[in-house]
């Protein structure tokens, strides 16, 4: 399906009128963390997005076009979901792969906003590889690729994705060039419903 | 973002399910006869003696208002399924909603349902198969309440 585009189908249950009481509509593909919809009484609230407003600000190092050089580093917020949804620049965040979350994990979103210092070699360039997540002491890219190329004193927001199991217990942002100056963001994780 | 199709059906194997928390046996009480409606034009039609759309007189397709709280939906992966129709009928799923349904031996369930994007998700092909099924399997229904359409061959 296309956005914009309304589609319909007639789905078929084999159901007596008395089995509604207390039904369900149940959506998923066998893998994936399935959407429930009450067929009778009221339809609750959603639980997600899990929204944490951060606004940590650090200097760290990013890739230029020679040395790694400093940058300000904004961690504005955390989002847990169960739908990958959309990043700064309006696409798809989990690109290549259905945006739900598979059952036994949780999409989490890292909101950054990023300015770059005084460049050694004509630009600032912050990159998904060097915004990683630690699980529990696995370290590892985010889902989404992402890549931006800023002058001097320039900023722009990113914003990354990472599958995390629902029971990780130690979750760690990883920022900067590898082997230059990081920073880690300690990540709490919520209560996941 | 991906915008092309692909062929995910091996990887998306779909079902759509009602689970259903309660089997309360063949107690129709939450059905009003006096609603049976033609399946194929919605228009009202006789509900005679003992019409409960069970099934009993095999030759009259009859459709009765499931009288749920409609329209109610909710979001998987950026797209949001709502369910807009419900009815129960013993037509047979394969004709239901042609111009001469055929009255089957079931008692069935039957749910509109529409897709759409949320607003401000990129659109992306290929993984929502509801999207592109209209019909389902052309299986004599089970006991068992779980309803499943076949995601086509293209996905």
């Amino acid at each position: 399906m296309k956005a914009g585009k309304v589609t319909s189908a007639v789905l078929v249950v084999d159901a007596a009128a008395a089995d509604l009481d207390g039904a369900d509509f149940v959506y998923d593909d066998g893998s994936r963390l399935a959407a429930v919809l009450p067929l009778t009484g009221s339809v609750p609230d959603d639980e997600y997005p899990l929204r944490t407003e951060v606004g940590e600000v650090v200097t760290v190092d990013f890739t230029t076009g020679c040395n790694p050089s400093p940058a300000e580093l904004t961690l504005v917020a955390l989002e847990w979901d169960v739908d990958g949804g959309v990043g700064a620049d309006g696409k798809k965040l989990a690109a290549g792969r259905s945006s739900r979350t598979l059952a036994d994990e949780r999409w989490l979103r890292a909101q950054f906003a990023v300015v770059a210092g005084p460049g050694e070699c004509g630009g600032t360039y912050p990159n998904h590889e060097q915004f990683r997540l630690s699980i529990d002491g696995l370290v590892g890219p985010p889902v989404n690729s992402y890549s931006l190329t800023l002058a001097d004193g320039a900023g722009a927001d990113l914003t990354f994705i990472y599958d995390v199991p629902v029971d990780a217990s130690e979750v760690v942002l990883v920022a900067g060039a590898d082997g230059a100056t990081t920073h880690e963001f300690a990540v709490k994780v919520p209560e996941l419903p | 973002m991906n915008r092309s199709r692909r062929p995910l059906a091996a990887a998306l194997a779909l079902v759509f399910a009602v689970l259903l928390a309660a089997c309360g046996g063949g107690d129709d009480s939450g059905a009003d006869p006096d609603t049976s409606t033609d399946a194929s034009s919605g228009d009202t039609v006789p509900a005679g003696e003992g019409d409960e759309a069970s099934g009993d007189d095999a030759d009259e397709v009859v459709t009765i208002d499931a009288d749920l709280d409609l329209p109610c939906s909710v979001t998987y992966a950026g797209v949001e399924i709502t369910i807009t129709g419900a009815t129960f009928s013993n037509a047979t799923p394969l004709s239901i909603g042609s111009d001469e349904p055929v009255a089957g031996d079931d008692e069935l369930l039957y749910l509109e349902v529409s897709t759409e994007f949320e607003d401000g998700f990129a659109g992306d092909d290929g993984f929502f198969p509801i999207g592109n099924s209209r019909s389902p399997p052309p299986t004599t229904p089970t006991s068992s309440p779980v309803a499943s359409t076949s995601p086509p061959s293209s996905l």
